[in-house]
Order: structure tokens, then sequence, then C-alpha cells
């Protein structure tokens, strides 16, 4: 069922982008335009999501294992723990951002021990700082209270 | 250490176990710990010698003298916005060089990329903070970005010139080999005009050499074949290898190619004939013109808004650096001559602004611009 | 000056205390940055550049060009150990290397890719001492119609990698095409797909398609399936490759060296399309195709030596022309201009002394990455035994720290995000990445080179046919395509599309 959604979403992105190359010019005076090899593209990804919609029992993958409950649980978070990570990057810098995220997401996700939990972010941040910010001498963001 | 052990013991003495194991295990050399402390450290104080040996040199006195109270308090970056390597990086790198020298204060050049400039041109513009810690090293071809390209997204009015560092005029070439070895550009552009498209040209869309081209099939009548190509070099390349008649390119680009005599420059597009450059004729001679004038042209912005003081600051940097001898030399090097209009004036951004001035007109000429 | 004289004065040039010094620098900074997630040679050479300022032309070129194969070597770390590739030249070893990961023979595949680095990197520098002139010419001929036939010739190769639905494959394809074409169109300066963002007119950052890809999926499809204190091998079966490696695998080397600098060498080539090509090639000559993806050790040892060979055979047009051939020559060739070299058809006259040093670095440098990594297989392979909850938090940080050093913009965060998310669900469905990945990297070349041809042709297509090389390399890859479908055909009796 997922699949099939899946393969009609192709279809539509397929059509989406030939209409799209379609205004930009196929071939112009000089040659293909810009829009030539992303038409092509998108017939290619129209006829592929057609295919796979009439081919489905041959194509479709046997029985793909959705995570559930717990497993589903743990995906989501670690998902969400990137966001927010992403999210607050550019506010609080570099080194709380990430800390905050990895103590959360091993508290909830992992459900690790406290002293477990706080181990391993103090250390994990440690060395990625270390070995950018030092030893590579990259700028990592910083927070408002400039570190 | 079995799995079960792992599992029943609690996580510290774990990890110190595992740590242990992992030090001290090795059937083969394993690098000691003390050893990667040693090189770290070493690293550390390379690293450490290496930007601190700027920062301990003396400032010039002129520059001295402006320096507001507490600024600079962190790097000061000097934005390019195309890849390091290229030649605008290599200007702003040598730049930051002799500045530093000029000013002790400690400078990194930070390449922002993406979209051909466009990218880091929006950031100079409009999401870099104007304190005087970020200023662009850029290209004339921001006027065009800007007027063309920009979508009313930023203009030129958000940037203010603080300092000019050089030109570099385009010029055509033919290679030294092949059907058109040793012809004058004037016999080339005959030909284009006898048989129009069969003289294939290095062309890179959007920017003054198509500009340049136009300028000379209007004013001849000839046709060219303009091959897309993305860059300088690739389109040099292009020459050598007998896909292209003619490219055109920047000294810095075409020199080393004109040394080794496998190209040779047929006519540059500069107001005079430039010195380094003695026998090759100007279009402007050519079709006895005064618009065939194309060349990049190097210069230092801020954002506007930036205290005056730390302008004032950062100008005074740059042109004490723009003195050094040293640093003249490494961009005559680069093929770089300076435009003594530029270098001896009193109101850089105004100038500047004028010549970005007659760029707008004859894109409104040209049917690029709306006026 | 001949190749040997030159060698001898290189060497000499080589061995002072500080070239020595920075070239063993390079290589342990080059290793690092191969080992790490997301970061790359072209990152940590845009930040160590202004280092070189202050050094020796022959000690800085050194250590630039020590960490641009260094990676080559550390790349294949994380691919074999965690799936997920520490660089795109490393993508291709993560299928067999992570599968004899799991089964235990880790220590045997990083072996493995440590020797083949080494002999495809001295082999390759042998070819440079040799015959750099000679090849210079042989990348001159590569114009626009040659290009475009070659990244045919690349892309047939994908077709080999689909092992699963071919359906899928293609799409695959159309859409790796679609993500290179996001951006501002560089023949005539439109943006294409940018949904008006300037941050998509950068077009998508390929480190962030291949960390979300790879590395965000593998981490959520791990997350699923690893219980708490479980680690990625129970057993580890030795530290050394046997002997039926050593017998399955110098062949694979031999040809992913051969393959890996032509590939280099030629234009709009590079060290990732030679380990996807080696990969198809071993895949396409073994006799029983069906190991590959489960563990087979020639499917590490061949594009490991091409990714090497690549990074030698990128040189000559550098060092011979001055021609950059990808963004980190280019890099070599500022910092090469930054020491008042200019580097150009001239340079090995001129500067003999430079250019057969950084080569003798070269040589001297592969034997220090030959003596780092080796020793280092046991540290990594005794990291597959530390419980998987306290890894994860360090791969992902180092993950999305790698991915953000690209561009520093918190956009390539997101996309790389959204990469790992449909990435999971993609891999559940069974699609494969490496058509993708491999799309994604040829399609700017590939249309650019379409585009100028068709310029450049009085008779559209037909200029291919005029053209020696080109219409060689077109002949060559529609024969290939044709034996996809009959091999397709043999290995699967049931006739899957």
């Amino acid at each position: 069922m997922f699949e099939r959604i899946l393969n009609v979403l192709w279809c539509l992105l397929g059509l989406a982008t030939m209409v799209n190359s379609w205004s930009m010019g196929l071939t112009g005076s000089f040659g293909p335009e810009s829009g030539f090899f992303p038409f092509i593209c998108g017939a290619l990804i129209t006829l592929c999501g057609l295919g796979l919609l009439f081919k489905g029992a041959k194509t479709a993958a046997p029985n793909p294992e959705w995570p559930r409950a717990a497993a589903l649980f743990r995906i989501l978070g670690v998902v969400a723990g990137l966001v927010a990570m992403a999210a607050t990057l550019p506010y609080l810098g570099f080194a709380v951002a990430s800390s905050v995220t990895t103590f959360v997401l091993l508290q909830t996700v992992e459900r690790s021990r406290l002293v477990e939990s706080l181990i391993i972010t103090v250390v994990s941040v440690a060395v990625v700082m270390l070995v950018f910010g030092r030893l590579l001498g990259m700028n990592l963001p910083r927070g408002p209270w400039g570190w | 250490m079995t799995v079960r052990a792992m599992f029943r013991r609690p996580l510290a003495m774990t990890v110190h176990a595992t740590v242990r194991r992992l030090l001290t295990v090795p059937k083969r050399p394993i690098l000691r710990p003390h050893l990667f402390a040693t090189m770290r450290a070493t690293l550390s104080v390379v690293f450490f010698a290496a930007f601190s040996l700027a920062v301990s040199a003396q400032p010039a006195p002129e520059v001295a003298k402006l320096k507001p109270a507490g600024f600079p308090d962190q790097p000061i970056e000097y934005t390019v916005v195309y890849p390091a390597g290229g030649g605008v990086d290599i200007t702003a790198r040598l730049l930051a060089k002799y500045a530093e020298q000029a000013s002790g204060d400690k400078i990194l050049v930070n390449n922002r990329t993406g979209g051909a400039g466009m990218v880091g041109h929006a950031y100079l513009a409009k999401q870099a903070k104007p304190d005087g810690y970020t200023l662009g090293v850029v290209g004339n071809n921001i006027w065009g970005d800007a007027m063309l390209k920009a979508q009313g997204k930023w203009a030129l009015s958000d940037l203010e010139a603080i300092a000019y560092l050089k030109s570099d005029s385009l010029t055509w070439l033919a290679s030294t080999t092949g059907p058109f070895a040793g012809k004058t550009a004037k016999e080339i552009i005959q030909v284009a005009k006898d048989k129009p498209g069969t003289v294939r040209i290095a062309v890179i869309p959007g920017t003054m050499w198509e500009y340049l081209i136009e300028q000379v099939e209007t004013q001849t009548g000839a046709k060219f074949l303009r091959v897309p190509f993305q860059g300088g070099k690739p389109a040099i390349v292009a020459l050598l290898g007998g896909n292209v008649d003619i490219a055109q390119g920047f000294r810095g680009e075409f020199d080393s190619f004109m040394q080794a005599k496998q190209v040779t420059p047929i006519g540059v597009a500069s107001a005079t004939r430039l010195p380094s450059l003695a026998d090759v004729p100007t279009f402007n001679e050519m079709y006895n013109g005064q618009d065939y004038i194309w060349r990049t042209i190097h210069f230092v912005v801020v954002p506007k808004d930036t205290p005056a003081d730390r302008k004032a600051y950062l100008a005074a940097t740059i042109q004490a650096a723009m003195r050094n001898p040293e640093l003249i030399s490494e961009y005559q090097k680069l093929g770089a001559y300076f435009d003594q209009s530029l270098t001896q004036s009193k109101a850089l951004a105004a100038d500047l602004d004028a010549l970005a001035q007659k760029e707008r007109e004859f894109y409104v000429k040209t049917g690029r611009l709306r006026p | 000056m001949d190749a040997i004289n030159g060698l001898m004065m290189g060497f000499s040039v080589l061995f002072t205390a500080e070239n020595l010094y920075f070239c063993l620098l390079g290589s342990i900074v080059g290793t690092l940055v191969g080992v790490l997630p997301g970061i790359g040679p072209l990152a940590a050479l845009a930040l160590l550049l202004p280092v070189t300022f202050q050094l020796s032309a022959v000690a800085g070129l050194g250590m630039l060009a020590a960490i641009f194969y260094g990676a080559m070597y550390g790349g294949s770390t994380t691919s074999i150990l965690v799936n997920i590739p520490g660089e795109a030249a490393s993508v291709v070893t993560a299928l067999d290397g992570h599968a004899m990961a799991k089964q235990g023979r880790a220590g045997a595949a990083l072996g493995m890719a440590a020797i083949s680095s080494f002999v495809a990197g001295t082999l390759s520098l042998v070819a440079l001492t040799f015959f750099s002139p000679l090849l210079a010419s042989v990348a001159l001929k590569f114009g626009p119609p040659e290009n475009f036939a070659l990244m045919v010739l690349g892309l047939v190769c994908t077709l080999y990698m689909i092992g699963g639905s071919k359906i899928k494959g293609v799409l695959m394809i159309a859409l790796g095409f679609l993500a290179a074409i996001v951006g501002i169109d560089i023949v005539n300066g439109q943006d294409r797909f940018t949904l008006g963002t300037i941050n998509l007119s950068a077009g998508i950052e390929i480190l962030s398609v291949v960390i979300g890809l790879y590395g965000v999926s593998e981490i959520l499809m791990n997350c699923e399936t690893i219980a708490k204190n479980q680690m990625l091998a129970e057993k580890i079966k030795g530290l050394w490759p046997t002997f039926s490696d050593w017998k399955a695998s110098w062949k694979p080397m031999m040809r992913g060296s051969f393959l890996g600098f032509f590939l280099g060498l030629v234009p709009g080539g590079g060290p990732v399309t030679a380990s996807f090509v080696s990969y198809t090639l071993e895949r396409r000559i073994a006799k029983d195709p069906e190991r590959f993806g489960k563990g087979a050790i020639e499917g590490v040892a061949g594009p490991e030596a091409a990714n090497n060979a690549a990074v030698s055979g990128g040189m000559i047009p550098l060092f011979t022309l001055g021609i950059p051939g990808n963004a980190v020559t280019a890099l070599l060739l500022g910092a090469l201009v930054m020491q008042g070299v200019q580097p150009g058809p001239m340079f090995i006259t001129q500067r003999p002394d430079l250019f057969w040093g950084v080569v003798a670095s070269m040589y001297v440098g592969n034997v220090f990455l030959l003596l780092l990594n080796l020793p280092l297989v046991g540290l990594w392979v005794q990291c597959l035994r530390i419980p998987y909850r306290v890894l994860f938090p360090l791969i992902l940080l180092l993950s999305i720290v790698g991915t953000y050093s690209a561009n520093k913009n918190i956009f390539d965060l997101w996309v790389m995000i959204g990469f790992g998310v449909v990435g999971y669900v993609l891999r559940k469905l069974q699609y494969e990445f490496s058509p993708f990945l491999i799309a994604f990297v040829l399609a700017p070349m590939l249309e650019q080179s379409l585009r100028q041809s068709m310029v450049m042709s009085p008779d559209g297509l037909m200029i291919f046919a005029h053209r020696p090389i080109a219409a060689v390399l077109i002949v060559g890859s529609l024969i290939l395509a044709a034996l996809v479908f009959r091999q397709r055909k043999s290995l699967q009796p049931t006739g899957d599309l």
C-alpha cells in the first residue's frame, strides 16, 4: 500500500519536473537549453513510476518490516534529536546544542543510566570539539556566551 | 574480557577496562598514548606558531593611529565568494598575509561558495553583520550579479567599497598551432564574418566574455560559434586540444601557456595597450571605439552601516598592505596591473560606482535591463 | 631532465627534517580526515592552506598532497566498520567491506584496503614518474565529446550495480540527475528547481547526500535493531587477510590501479568515479558475482586501489599543464601560486626541484600511510567491541559536524536529515543508493559536455561518430549496456524487472 503511494508520488514528481523544464525551454539557438536534461529526467521518473505501479507485485519489496512501538519510538527520537540540533545550532552554539541533544537522546531513546549518559555526552562532545575545533582549526558555531 | 562480563560490570569500570585494553593489547605495535599526546602537542604548536607568527609583527604607524579602541578582539574575516585556490581566493590570501603584517591583527580567509558567487554576494549584502569583522574581497562581476541576477533580494547599495586592489584585462587568445596560428584578431574575425558559425570561441555565458563577443559581432557583422565553458582554464584546455579556435582569459590564467609558446594573445579589451603586452592591439584600436573595455577589477567591500572609524581602519590596513612592494610584485606575477585612476582615487566608492553605471548602460543598451 | 635523475634529485630535496615531518603530518591529518565521516580532503586542505605559506614549497605541497591521498586510505575505515562512508570515494567499499566486518573479518578488510591503497598509490606514482609528458597530451585530447562519452560509460557501469529491481535502479539514476541539476545552470545562469531560495541556488552539497543517505539512514536502521549492549561484531576472526584473500585480491588491485589512474587523469573523472567503475568491473569479471555485496574481498581491493590511483592521475594535468581536474587539485594549484610558482607547461622544466620533490614526497607518504594504517587495524577492530550505544552519539556528532564543515551552512544539515529520513524509507523498500550517487556525481559534467558538444557540432549527435575516442567509448558503453540485460537474465531466473 505504502509502496503504491510512493509510486504515485514518483509519477507526480516526474510530471512536475517535465512541466517545469518545459517552461525553461528545451532547445535554443545554441543547442540544448536549461530544460533539456531535466525534461528527460522527469520523463524517466514518470515512466519508472508508471512501470512500478503496473508491475506492482513483482517489484515491491517483500514485506518491508516497518518498525513498531519501541523501535519506532527510537527512530523518531533520533530524527527529532537531529532536527532539534540543526534548529538550535545557530542560536545555542555547538557545545550546548550538541550536549543537550546527545544527553536527551541518551536518556529517552536509549534509556541509559544518568551517569552513563553524562559521561558519554561529555566525552563525545569534547572529542568532536577537540578534533574539529583545535586539531583542524575549524570555527564551530558559538552561542551567545562566546563558546 | 567476555561479553557477559561487560554486561555485569558498571559502566565506568567497563570503559576503563576497554580503554586499557585498547591501548595495551596489541600483538603488533600501536602508537602509544604518550606518542599520541606528543604528536597532538606538536600539531597544536605548529598551528599556533603558524597563526601567531603574523600577529607578533609590528603594525605600521599610519595604521596604528587609526585603530579604534577595543577593535578587533576577534579575527577579521575576509570573505571570498569563490572556491579556495581560485584567482580571487589567491588575491584575498595574499592580501590577508600582508594586511596582517601591516596591522598586527589576525585575519581569516573564508570561502562562502555557491551559485557562481550568488550565495556569497547575498551573504555580504544582507546577512553579514556590519560590525567591521566581515569584509568581502570581490570582483566587478558583482555589479552584473546585482543588476541582473539578484532579483531584488540585494543591491549594490547594500555594500560599500573601501579599497581597490588590482585589474586584469580580458584578452583573446589563439593557439600557436592549428588553422589560425599566426593570424591577427582582425583576420580571424574576418573569417567569422565570411563563414558565419564556423569559428568557435569560448564563452562563459552571462559574463563579460559574452558581452565582448557581442560587441565585436555587432560592430563587424561576424558570427561566432559560442561554446560555453565554466572558466578560463577549461577554455584554454579546449584551445590547446583544438576544440575551440579562440579562447578568452586573463593574464593570470594564460601566462604560463604564453611563456610555453602554446598560446598567443591577439587582442586586449583595455583602454590602451598594456605595457606587459605592448605588441598586442586593443579592440579599441582595431575598431576605433571606446567601449571595448572589459576587465576584472578586484576590490574590497564592507556591508553598509559599518561604523566609520572601523571602516577607515580597515581601509588604511589594506592600503598599507597595497604599498608593500612584495605584495605588488606578487600581484604582478599574477598578471595584474594597477589602474592608476583607481589607485589614486580620492573617492573610491564613487569612482567604482561610476564604472558600475557604465556597465548598467551597456545592459540597458543591449536590452538586458529595462531602464 | 630524465625521470630517474629527476627522482634522485627529488629524494635529495625531500630528505630534510622539515619536508619529511610535514609529509608525515599530512599523512596523519589525511587519515584522520578520511576516517571522520563527512569532512573530506577538500575541507581539510582549505583549512590548512594558510599553514603552508610559512613552509618551504616542498613541505607545504607535500603536506597537502599527503592529506589528499591519505584521506583515500582512511576513508574506508568507517565504511567497513559501521557502514558509514568516510568519503564519497569510499561508498563502494562499504558494500562488501561492512559485510566482511559483520562476519568478523573486519581486520582482513581493513588490512586489504590499506595494502591496495599502498600498491595502487605507488604504482600510479611510477606511471606519473615516467609517463607524465605523454599522459598530458592524453588529457588534452579529451574535449567535450570525449568527456561526454566517458560519463556515459560511467553511467552504464551503474546499471551493473543494480542488484534488485531494475526499474527502481533507473529511477534512482534519474533522481540522482535531478538532484544534481538543482541549482544554477552554469551555461546560462538560470535558476533551476531552486524554489526561489538562495541556499538551493548553490545546489545540493554532495556531503549532505552521502552522509544523509548512507550515514543517517544507517544509524536509523541500527536504532531499530541493535539491542542495548550489542556490539557491531560479536567475534573477531583474525586481524590479517588470509592467503586466499591475497590470491583473490591481487588482480583486482592491479586492475583497480590501472583503471583508477586513467580515470583520475581525464577531466571529469576522479576517485569517486574510479571506485564505482572498479567495483563494476570486478563484479562483471568475477566468476561468481553473487558473492558481491556479501563480503567479497575483491569488492574492497579493487575500489580502494582505484581511488588511490586516481589521486596520482589527477596530479598529472596539474603539474604538466597547470590545469586542475577537480576542486582539490584546484586548491593545490592555489597553494603553488601562493608559493610564487606559476604551474603550467613550463613548470617541470622551470622548477624540477619542486616537482620531483613533491613526487618523492608522495612515494614516501604512501609508505608512511601504510605503516600508519596497518597497525591501526588492530585499534579499529577493537572499536567494534565497544557497545553501540557508546559509539553512536560520537558517530552522529561527527557526521553532523563533518557535513557542516563543507559550507558552514546549517541548510546542509537540513538536507542531510531529509536525505537520511528518505533514505531510511527507501532502504526499507529495497531501493539502492549507489546508482543515485554516481548519477549525482556524473550529472554536471555529463550535461555540460553534452551541451558543449551539441553547440560545437555542425551535425548534431553525429559529432560523436567523427571523434575516434568518443566513438570507441560510446560503442563500448552500448555493448556493456546490452550485456547488462543479458547477465541479469541469467542471474535472476524469475525475470524480475
